[in-house]
């Protein structure tokens, strides 16, 4: 069987902010849990480096795209939770356009090629 | 004998030794390796667990660099806002002298009027830059910018701000003279709205390159 390899750093780098801001429309989350859902959903092909994600949030909050609060766990441990704010549902909604574009021109290439 | 405490603290010292010296950043990340260790632990050894889950956070320096990254970019938007708001109080700090001659005697020297021209182009910048920063905050996902090439975006500025000054030829006289003299004739209120008209369509003409999006 045919398996997808691990995915490329920069792509892997590309498609943080858009994983981000989907994954912070759903609910607010804390760096753990998100990378742990990336992990999931992409059965471990995107794999981050996991400190790497702290500064590209950090970035996004000083962008305005995210805020953050500390709060606690059920377990009682302090974590830093993100949400995500009005100008990130619009940085969102364009990234979803433009990787919808990427991805339809990809497909139909691929269809071409197999048709 | 494995002590994960002090394991935790040389991680932290190599952090701090690395360049992550804001508390900020440093605690996150020792939040997420005590979570990780804590799922790595329910397989293998708290020795195993901690040295896995400190090589999946990354070297210290790397991430230090990407924390640098991430502060320099913040740190560049406030340089930037406050250049800004620098330029515009020094723009007005300009116009001043050139004010205070035109209420009192109704007429500038060209010294000043020199100044009040360099006061205002560095208003005119001052606010281009700024308005760069902080428009497209005000309106959020309502407009969009319009897209144009470097040239008639400078033209399109250069005309906002040749009407914005022939709007303050308008201005000046009737308000100056209003100073002097407690009253207006109407033939200068009419100068003094048409001045104001032309004042907000040329600052609209020069500072808003934005449409409203399409639905």
């Amino acid at each position: 069987m045919y398996r997808v390899p691990m995915i490329r750093k920069e792509l892997v780098a590309a498609s943080a902010e858009p994983l981000i801001l989907s994954l912070l429309a759903k609910s607010e989350s804390y760096g753990y849990a998100i990378i742990q859902e990336v992990k999931a959903r992409s059965e471990g092909k995107l794999n981050w480096t996991d400190g790497m994600l702290y500064p590209v949030l950090h970035r996004m909050e000083n962008r305005g795209l995210i805020k953050a609060r500390w709060g606690e766990s059920e377990t009682g441990r302090k974590r830093k939770y993100y949400a995500l704010k009005k100008d990130g549902k619009v940085a969102m909604a364009k990234h979803h356009e433009q990787w919808s574009l990427v991805h339809a021109v990809l497909a139909g290439l691929k269809q071409e090629k197999y048709v | 004998m494995f002590d994960l405490e002090q394991k935790i603290s040389d991680w932290r010292a190599q952090m701090l030794a690395a360049g992550i010296k804001s508390p900020v950043p440093l605690e996150e990340l020792e939040i997420h390796l005590r979570d990780e260790i804590e799922r790595q632990k329910s397989g293998l050894s708290e020795q195993m667990a901690f040295e896995i889950s400190t090589q999946q956070i990354g070297q210290p320096k790397t991430l230090d660099c990407e924390f640098k990254k991430s502060e320099r970019t913040f740190m560049k938007r406030n340089a930037q806002i406050s250049a800004g708001v620098i330029g515009i109080l020094a723009g007005v700090g300009l116009m001043v002298p050139g004010f205070i001659q035109l209420r009192n005697e109704l007429a500038v020297a060209d010294d000043k009027l020199t100044l009040f021209l360099l006061g205002w182009a560095l208003i005119g910048m001052s606010a281009v830059s700024l308005q760069r920063l902080i428009r497209p905050k005000l309106f959020k996902g309502e407009f969009e910018q319009v897209k144009m090439t470097p040239l008639k975006q400078t033209l399109k500025i250069g005309a906002g701000m040749v009407v914005t000054l022939i709007s303050l030829a308008f201005l000046m006289p009737p308000t100056a003279q209003a100073a002097r003299e407690g009253s207006m004739r109407f033939e200068d209120l009419a100068f003094l709205v048409l001045g104001i008209t032309l004042l907000i369509t040329g600052a609209l003409v020069a500072f808003c390159p934005y449409k409203k999006r399409a639905a």
